[in-house]
């Protein structure tokens, strides 16, 4: 009953910093010197990011802890699948937000930058993984193989950001500063900021608790239907003898 | 404003909505479906009994 | 590693005499540069600048084939049974069945470095970094390949899923290799040592990460 009421205050918590977050977003704070009104989307860009890449490297941390035998349950499983299906929406999000931030920036919905470009390849990467986990089979077979799919996964990321940083700096493209890191973050913004990673946090919890749910009831009424049909069988047999 | 400011923070909003609406009510129609009548009206134990 | 060369030869074997790979993956390979030849136009001036990365695009996909073509051999009367019943080490499985796809795949760059010589008129200069991305490159392709394939296996979706998860992972292997190809066959070689030390990287990664989860994977269905 605590656990849920923690739930259920993640949640509110969660609704009432998004709420701040866009009201101070988009009315309070001031506009930027370089960037206009644009610099608004600041507030919710980077969260998004954040808390994809925290939504993987979650992911992958209970698919290694599933791998090793010692630690193996099927709460992990259930834990990376939900993490990782969270962490694809917040990946289309942050493509989405990103692709909308450089449009007017630099006049194009989409560079190959290397940030850009792993994102997208993530994205890709851990649609693969949900297909894959969809795929239905034995539950232990279903985990093991999802796993390892998302070790894989993971371990690709940082290649492909590496390989991509320096294709593009081979090509001596004009370069572009995709997060605005020349940006004076001060003030109400900064606060602003702030709010916006932690109640994007907090959505990420409670999204990936209740998805969590979802999957073990689906578990267990698949354990259910399957005990029933079970027990059919068994009851026709009784019948023959 | 621009107009993109507006739609990046629609977007985001409405799909995590959306998203989360989308969770909470396959978690509740799962959750009902546990609670009801899964296996039909059998006595406890009768397949022993057989 | 007597295991490794024992199930790549079992492999190696069986494509030799079925002969799928010559009459069908090669013919793919050979039909997909002269798409991409129809695709970009008659002109050289296009065509051979873009060879290199042609070229490994048609190598990737033919190596998703080659791939499915692996673990095709395992499905039928109950071969992979077997193959797991075997007491062979699965760590050796997993070596062996690289080993086998890598061979093949080289045996097809081969012939497609031959096919973009005549039909994009590239100039095939810096023949050591050719060779030496086409060996990374490719034991990288093999040993990813061979691990999703062990994932898809005995999935009814298996054909539609293994492109998806194999095609995004593989994508730092296309770069790598086609800058370094870039590279030769622009006449600096030396510029794609960097790549080919990043293919390495993936390679070794890769060998790795097979070699440990082989054993899980094959235990299952």
């Amino acid at each position: 009953m605590t656990r849920s009421r923690i739930l259920t205050t993640t949640g509110v918590l969660a609704l009432v910093g998004i709420a701040a977050t866009v009201w101070l977003g988009l009315w309070v704070t001031p506009n930027a010197v370089n960037f206009g009104d644009l610099v608004r989307l600041l507030y919710i860009h980077p969260p998004m990011a954040w808390v994809a890449f925290l939504a993987y490297g979650m992911a992958f941390l209970s698919s290694l802890g599933y791998l090793w035998r010692r630690t193996r349950d099927p709460r992990l499983d259930r834990l990376a699948g939900a993490s990782a299906e969270v962490g694809v929406v917040f990946t289309g999000l942050t493509l989405i937000t990103g692709s909308i931030w450089g449009r007017p920036t630099w006049g194009v919905w989409w560079t190959w930058d290397p940030l850009l470009t792993t994102t997208a390849l993530l994205f890709v990467l851990y649609l693969g993984y949900l297909a894959l986990r969809r795929v239905p089979g034995d539950p232990e077979v279903v985990a093991r193989r999802s796993a390892i799919a998302a070790l894989i996964a993971f371990v690709d990321v940082p290649i492909v950001y590496f390989s991509v940083s320096w294709w593009r700096s081979l090509h001596q493209a004009p370069t572009v500063d995709l997060s605005g890191r020349h940006l004076y973050v001060h003030g109400s913004m900064a606060w602003t900021l702030l709010l916006g990673f932690v109640s994007f946090t907090l959505a990420y919890a409670w999204l990936t608790a209740h998805r969590y749910r979802l999957a073990a009831l689906a578990d267990r009424e698949a354990d259910e239907g399957l005990r029933q049909a079970l027990d059919e069988r068994r009851a026709e047999g009784e019948v023959l003898v | 404003m621009s107009g993109y400011v507006e739609a990046g923070y629609g977007v985001v909003l409405v799909s995590l909505a959306g998203y989360a609406l989308s969770v909470v009510s396959r978690e509740r129609k799962a959750r009902r479906r546990a609670a009801g009548p899964l296996l039909p009206e059998r006595a406890p134990g009768q397949q022993d009994e057989a | 590693m007597r295991d490794a060369w024992l199930v790549a030869g079992k492999d190696l074997r069986i494509e030799f005499r079925s002969r799928v790979a010559v009459n069908q993956v090669i013919p793919f390979a050979a039909a997909v540069i002269l798409l991409f030849g129809l695709a970009l136009g008659p002109s050289r001036q296009v065509l051979a600048p873009a060879s290199a990365g042609l070229f490994w695009v048609a190598v990737l996909l033919s190596s998703v084939l080659v791939t499915q073509r692996s673990f095709a051999v395992e499905a039928s009367d109950g071969a992979r049974d077997a193959l797991r019943l075997s007491g062979l080490d699965p760590a050796g499985i997993f070596l062996g069945k690289a080993l086998a796809v890598a061979v093949e795949l080289l045996a097809l760059e081969a012939l497609l470095t031959f096919g973009v010589a005549v039909l994009y008129g590239a100039r095939l200069t810096g023949a050591l970094v050719l060779f030496a991305a086409c060996v990374a490159a490719t034991v990288g392709l093999a040993a990813v390949g061979i691990v999703y394939g062990a994932v898809a296996s005995g999935l009814r979706v298996r054909e539609t899923l293994l492109p998806l998860l194999f095609l995004p992972v593989a994508a730092p292997v296309l770069l790598g290799a086609t800058k370094a190809w870039d590279e030769a066959l622009k006449g600096t070689p030396s510029g794609g040592l960097g790549w080919l030390s990043l293919l390495a990287v993936f390679a070794v990664l890769y060998v790795a990460i097979g070699t440990v989860a082989f054993g899980p994977l094959l235990e299952e269905s």
